[in-house]
């Protein structure tokens, strides 16, 4: 990192909040080990927070089903802007296996506009620390005011297509 | 060099510096855990980033009340910070002071109606009455001690050497004090981020919660110089020395009373917190202010 952007980027901070849309916490077993020592992506400036007024980034899993389609909406209309929406997993994706069900509200996009996929049931921590760099790069351009076309995906094993 | 000039120089960097040490502090949690952890200036990107956020708060929120807590906090952190550096004021407006900068942080809690807050606020309370007195003790016996209230004159290096072991009780009463004080992790239950989401900070967001994580920061400093002006600064340390020294015994307590301490133990409850500082650190304050007022009565 260069000495300007230690100093005074401020995309170089990122508070994550996570939301489980009805996972089965595979995905929540696989952002976990991102803060241990093998993968420590606190030396990133990552950071869970636990209220979604402090976030920048917002981890969505699980297809949103229909109970927790409430909660979902409110917790995403309290995240302050620039914000980052990050939909992990299959089901959060398209709705995986339970794609077609009459539970589902979802997937994610149907509800609110998604600026990153990661795919994999689960996806590699490996995916989802790509996901949380390529976030950073995401608010940058909105901090400028700047809105990208099309999202970008990531892969299980952390290589970015659809660029 | 112009007083005021020095002033507004010292009111610039050190804020910057306390979040410097935050930073620090934060390095030093990563390795104690086999991790690379943040670059030190974390803690300085984390205010640049929170002041360029939009702010949202609830509607109900009342923002008088809010305002007066962020001032309150925010005074009981910089002006105490500033008075240590500068060596300058008086010990016991010093405490009031840092006692205001505590009932900031209920008012700001205070001003949402979110359970998460009103519960932290309310841990806060009880935490508070359970350290600040042993706080006052702290700083009560060490007027008594040295037989001065300002912070230029009153430190170990002004009395004689006989009375220096006096002067290790107010010392380990700061020690145990110290980490309630700042909010980390054995006694942080108000602010606890994984219980209650911070607490009394769970709907703020942006530049005012910039304010609160400045102000932590910069109490934590203004602790640590306080402890290192009263009990460990020798007189003939002055000068450009004076800083130098300054700076790496803060940091050098900030490990030892921070980072450790945060690193060998988890969160306990507030039962057990309560009745920790309601017992331990009080049982040695009352016995360190009847001892020193005896010696005091026989003309030590």
């Amino acid at each position: 990192m260069s000495l300007w952007s230690l100093l005074f980027d401020p995309d170089n901070s990122i508070w994550v909040y996570r939301i489980n849309a009805g996972s089965c916490n595979g995905c929540e077993i696989e952002t976990t080990p991102l803060f241990t020592p093998r993968y420590d992506a606190e030396r990133f400036g990552i950071k869970w927070v636990g209220t979604p007024r402090h976030a920048d980034v917002v981890l969505v899993t699980g297809p949103v089903t229909a109970v927790a389609k409430e909660s979902v909406m409110e917790v995403l209309s309290q995240v302050p802007d620039p914000h980052v929406v990050i939909a992990i997993g299959s089901c959060a994706v398209s709705g995986g296996v339970f794609r077609g069900s009459y539970a589902l509200e979802g997937p994610l996009d149907n509800l609110y506009p998604v600026d990153l996929y990661v795919l994999g049931c689960p996806p590699k921590p490996e995916g989802i620390l790509t996901a949380l760099l390529e976030a950073k790069k995401i608010l940058k351009a909105k901090r400028k005011g700047q809105h990208q076309e099309k999202p970008l995906v990531v892969d299980p094993a952390g290589m970015v297509m659809g660029r | 060099m112009n007083i005021y000039i020095t002033y507004i120089l010292l009111g610039v960097l050190l804020p910057l510096i306390a979040l410097l040490y935050d930073g620090i502090e934060r390095k030093m949690t990563a390795r104690i855990q086999g991790r690379v952890g943040p670059p030190i200036t974390q803690s300085w990107l984390d205010f640049i980033k929170l002041l360029t956020k939009k702010v949202k708060l609830p509607e109900d929120t009342n923002m008088l009340m809010l305002f007066t807590g962020l001032v309150l906090m925010f005074a009981g952190a910089f002006i105490p910070l500033i008075m240590v550096f500068m060596r300058k004021g008086d010990l016991i407006l010093l405490m009031y002071l840092m006692v205001g900068g505590t009932l900031g942080i209920l008012l700001t809690g205070l001003a949402f109606r979110s359970p998460y807050s009103r519960v932290g606020v309310s841990r806060e309370m009880q935490m508070a009455f359970a350290y600040e007195i042993s706080f006052i003790f702290a700083i009560v016996i060490t007027i008594m001690v040295t037989g001065c209230r300002t912070l230029e004159s009153c430190n170990v290096s002004s009395i004689p050497l006989v009375k220096w072991p006096l002067l290790l009780i107010p010392f380990i009463l700061f020690l145990f004090v110290a980490p309630a004080k700042v909010g980390v992790v054995p006694v942080d239950i108000g602010e606890a981020e994984s219980e209650i989401a911070e607490g009394p900070f769970v709907e703020i967001g942006g530049r005012y919660l910039a304010i609160a994580k400045l102000s932590k920061s910069m109490k934590m400093l203004a602790l640590m110089q306080l402890i290192t002006l009263l009990y460990l600064l020798p007189a003939d340390v002055t000068g450009i020395w004076y800083w130098i020294y300054s700076f790496v015994i803060d940091g050098v307590l900030v490990f030892f009373t921070i980072s450790v301490v945060r690193n060998a133990a988890s969160r306990i409850k507030i039962d057990q917190a309560v009745k920790f500082y309601a017992t331990v650190p009080l049982t040695i304050g009352i016995i360190g202010l009847v001892i020193v007022y005896l010696m005091r009565g026989w003309g030590m």
